[in-house]
Formats: structure tokens, sequence, C-alpha cells
């Protein structure tokens, strides 16, 4: 399969992770991204038949006691860059 | 026996010949003299931290119950929430966050009386090998300042060597004084090797060992928050705080549980297999690409721990470690750029000062705020996960990830243990992997193996090459982190460094 990564497929995927690099990042980027893919490009040699695995242990669910806990709003909403009362400020979307 | 340093801090604590005031503050003034020069802290908690060792003092000369860390200073990697305090992930992009809440771990510090003392540094979002990827200052590595007796006396050494990553502040703070233990986080070695560069004994736990609530996730698959020490009944008494079951975290594993180091700590690992001898795997892979004088030591000290102990040592074989830096660098990408997602600049992250709209003004602050490495992450892990490469690489990924798991389950079925270099090289002068991020990468072969697998795994200081430190790494099977630690302290015991 053809890997070889394009100026313009970093650039899409730029789009897409919400970063906006210029145009000398993006020529260092997809660099770096053809040299590090070519050599991880090495697990080609992995059987296919081999199953994938996601997680190393098998686990139950960890469940909490059934008990209603608030967290603390105050604490949260220091966190907000912008706010106003107890809501946070976002820029218009639509 | 020498007394563990850890164990002799406590045993004078808790008999009253050492107050936690006095020990916080022999601490607080090696902080005030070297941390100019060794840069490990992001905050300091002192005046907390005087309260907390007031009260442990005040509870001590009442006759009270303490706890297991009673008057330890310990210092915490800035990826860990402290209530009240900066949660920077040595990021631009969190530098003003406060953290509403402590994280697990904290909260089990706190309940054992640990004095807390300060937020260490690290690579950004913990992406690095060598601490310089911190968004606000490379830390630099304690032995580049001992002189031959092991002191910190030579401030102006113009040759400054990294401490090692992500938790290179771990470390150096360690191997500095300024703490009497450290938590690390440790996703590819992110403990293991700045324990290894810095000289002192750190510990990877299985996975699932510890709880992450509370910690800002970089690979949620990989990573345990684990201990760094100056000995290994350091890193198993911290981890007999810090282990257990948590609900807030789904992924801690009900069946593993740790106890504190006992009178029978450091021969654990031999009545753990007490009708044979302990046969310790050295695979040739971990030796072949390693520097020749780091692989000598390493194999020196080996001999040397199996002539006193009667292990057996058996050379193996596991191909399947050249898969491990592809498998773990996919998959760290692709869930590194999932998890970063959230830093968007409203609930988390810098404030926007554009008013353009939300597409526009989220990539605005993505972008001025974080850095270069971590950025490089996301980028990858968005395109091998978008649709059309999903398969070429996040699926063959996770099928090479089974591949390396099945042979070191399989080498773990032959032997008890698996031990080798915990790094391949030296610790090298700050700046000098700086351009080559696959170079930069390649320094973790020889860690990522255990994070693929989930296994715990631990390094020793084993010998020193001039001043620099060299580590042992090993690694155990899935649940047996207290007969892990266990060897790492006989080994410990076995060698003079």
């Amino acid at each position: 399969m053809e890997k070889k990564i394009t100026k313009a497929d970093i650039e899409r995927v730029a789009s897409i992770a919400r970063l906006c690099p210029s145009q000398d990042e993006l020529d260092g980027l997809t660099a770096d991204a053809n040299a590090i893919l070519e050599y991880f490009s090495l697990i080609d040699e992995i059987p296919d038949s081999v199953a994938p695995q996601t997680y190393v242990l098998s686990h139950e669910n960890a469940l909490r006691p059934d008990e209603e806990k608030k967290p603390d709003p105050k604490g949260i909403r220091r966190g907000f860059s912008r706010r106003q009362d107890n809501y946070m400020l976002a820029p218009k979307s639509f | 026996m020498e007394l563990s340093k850890t164990l002799s801090t406590t045993n004078a604590i808790k008999s009253g010949r050492l107050t936690a005031s006095a020990n916080l503050q022999s601490k607080i003034s090696r902080v005030e003299n070297y941390d100019s020069a060794v840069k490990a802290f992001i905050e300091t908690y002192f005046e907390d931290a005087r309260s907390a060792a007031k009260q442990v003092d005040a509870k001590i000369a009442a006759g009270k119950p303490v706890g297991k860390l009673a008057g330890l200073v310990v210092a915490v990697k800035n990826v860990l929430a402290v209530k009240d305090k900066k949660l920077t992930c040595a990021s631009k992009m969190l530098e003003n966050y406060v953290s509403p809440y402590d994280a697990a771990v904290i909260e089990k510090l706190r309940a054992e009386d640990a004095i807390i003392i300060g937020s260490l540094n690290c690579d950004e979002f913990a992406c690095g090998s060598d601490n310089t990827k911190s968004a606000f200052f490379a830390t630099v590595n304690p032995v580049s300042f001992f002189d031959n007796s092991g002191e910190m006396s030579n401030l102006a050494a113009s040759d400054k060597f990294v401490p090692g990553g992500s938790s290179g502040a771990s470390a150096s703070a360690v191997a500095a004084g300024f703490c009497d233990l450290a938590l690390a986080t440790d996703t590819g070695g992110s403990i293991r090797c700045p324990a290894a560069f810095c000289g002192v004994t750190g510990f990877k736990p299985t996975y699932g060992t510890v709880s992450r609530y509370g910690m800002a996730d970089m690979a949620m698959s990989f990573e345990q928050i684990g201990p760094v020490a100056p000995d290994a009944y350091g890193c198993a008494l911290l981890l007999s705080v810090i282990s257990g079951k948590d609900y807030r975290d789904s992924t801690t594993a009900k069946a593993i549980s740790t106890k504190a180091p006992d009178a029978s700590f450091a021969t654990a690992s031999a009545s753990a297999s007490s009708s044979k001898k302990i046969r310790i795997g050295v695979p040739k892979e971990y030796f072949e690409g390693a520097n020749p004088a780091v692989a000598k030591a390493v194999k020196d000290a080996m001999g040397r721990f199996a002539n006193k102990s009667g292990c057996e040592l058996v050379e193996i074989s596991i191909p399947a470690v050249k898969f491990g830096i592809p498998a773990y660098y996919l998959l760290v990408y692709s869930e590194f750029a999932s998890a970063m997602q959230k830093y968007d600049g409203f609930k988390y992250g810098a404030k926007p000062e554009s008013n353009d709209e939300l597409v526009p003004t989220v990539s605005k602050v993505r972008t001025a705020n974080i850095g270069k490495e971590c950025k490089r992450r996301i980028m990858l892990g968005t395109y091998i996960t978008t649709k059309e490469h999903k398969d070429a690489w996040y699926t063959k990924a996770l099928k090479a990830r089974a591949y390396v798991r099945a042979q070191f389950d399989d080498a773990l079925e032959k032997c008890d243990f698996i031990v080798g270099p915990t790094m391949p090289n030296l610790p090298w002068k700050i700046g000098e992997k700086a351009s080559d991020p696959l170079q930069s990468y390649l320094e973790d072969v020889l860690t990522v193996p255990a994070n693929l697998c989930g296994l715990p795994a631990g390094s020793v200081p084993c010998a020193r090459i001039g001043k620099l430190p060299v580590g042992l790494q090993v690694i155990g099977r899935r649940g047996a982190d207290y007969e892990t630690v266990s060897l790492m302290a006989q080994i410990e015991s076995s060698l003079v460094v």
C-alpha cells in the first residue's frame, strides 16, 4: 500500500486536528511524518492473522457505590477562561 | 544488610529521633540552594508542607497512630491534580490552570501523612524522553553537578546532561535530595528512563494497579503512575500506598494488590518460587543495539548478582522487540490525539483572544499553545486514524501489540523475570538530540515493551561510567509487582555502585 504522505495530507489533517501550522511548519511536519512512517512500516511484517489488541488486561467494570456525589462547581468554574455568572462563554458556532 | 535510606528516614521520624518539620526543612534548604541549577520544580508548596509537617509532629508527640508515609517528603510530577494548585502538564496551554480537586494518588498520600512539597517539571504532556520538551524550562540532570564524592558542589558545570524523560524532574528531585520520594508517570519508559539517567530507582506498575483518576492522560491504554525513590524499598513503600482499585478509574484491576514491604521484602522473589531457583531471562535483543559500555556494565552486574544469589541466568530471544517502537508510537499518537481534543481554550486551556467563530478560535488557541512534539503526535495520530488510513496503521499497530505481548508472555512462562539495560545509551547533553524525532523515539526501544504488554518493570542503578549512571531493568509477570520490586531490592543490595 502507498503510504507516502503529501503536504496536502498534512494540511487536511491539521484542519481536522484544529491546528493551523505555518507553511514552514507544514514542510517540516510532512518531512518528519514521512521519515517516521517509513521506519514504522516495519509492522507490515506482522502476520495479518494476528488479532488486534486494544487492552492488555481483561477488566470487570469498576462500579461506584450508588450514591450521588456533587462536584465542586466553584472550582470547576474557576477553570473556564471566559465566563459570565455561572456560564462559560464560547464563540458563536453557527 | 545496609538499611534502606527511605526506611532509615521513616524509622527516625516515627521514633521521634527526627521531626517531620526538620526533615522537611532539610529538603527545603536543598531546593533553595540547588534548584536554581537543577530546575526541577514548577511550583513549591512550602507553606502548606510546613503546616502538614507540624500536624504529623503533633500526632507523633501525642502518641497517635500515623500513616505509612508519616513525615516523608514527596514531590509530584505536574500531570497529577493537587487541589488548588497549578496543573500545567508543563504546557503553555495549561499554564494558569488550577486543579479543583486532588488526584486519587494525592488523596492517598495525604491519608498516609506524606508531606507534599511541590510539583515537578516534565516534557510537555509527558511527550518526550529527555525533559527538554517542557514549555517552561529544561530540567538538568543533577549528576552534571556532582563532584567525586557525589555532592552537588559544581553548579557552574559546563556539560549539562539531560535527566531523561518524561518524568525527568521526578528522578532529578530524588537524586538531588529535594524530596524523600517522588510520584511520576510511565507511558513508554517515563519513570524508568529518568531513574536510570539520574542514578535512582523507579518502578512502573502492572497496568491497572494504580488509579489514574486526576492524572492528565497522554495515552490511556499504556500509562501508569508509579514511584521514584532512592532505593527499591522506597518504591515498594510508595507503591503500597498508591495502588488499589478505584471506581473512578474503570481500568484499575481488581486482582492486583501490592502489600507494604515487610521483613521478608528483600527475599520475597526467592520465596515466591521457593521450590526452584529463580530463572532470569536475558534477551539478546536488549544488548544488540546498546552502547557496548552500557551492555557490559549490565551484564557484569547481573553476573555478580547471580553469583551471590544463586539465581539462574538464561539467555533468551524475543525477536518481536523490534516491533515495539512502531507499535507503541503509532498507538500513542492515536490515543494522544484523542486525549488532546479537550484542550480548546474554553473549559481547559489558554484564554482565546479572538472573537472569530468557533473553529478558527479553537485552532488559533491550540496552535499558539501546544508545543512542537505534541503537535507532531496529534497530527500523526489524526492521520493514522482517518478512515482511509486506519487499517494500514492503527489496526496494524494493534496487531503488532498483540504479537509483542505474545512473545513476552511466552518468555515469562519460561523465566520468572526478564532483565536487561533500561536505556541503550548513557544520558546525552542537553540539546544534543533535539532535531531528529525518530532518533529520540528509538531511545525508548527497551522500555516500551513493558507498556505494550502491561507488565511491571523497574530500573535500579547498577554502575557508573565516569559520573554517568547506568540503569538495570527488571521486568516481571503481570501482577507480580511486589516480587519484581523485591528482586530489584536484592539486585541493589548485591551491588556497590
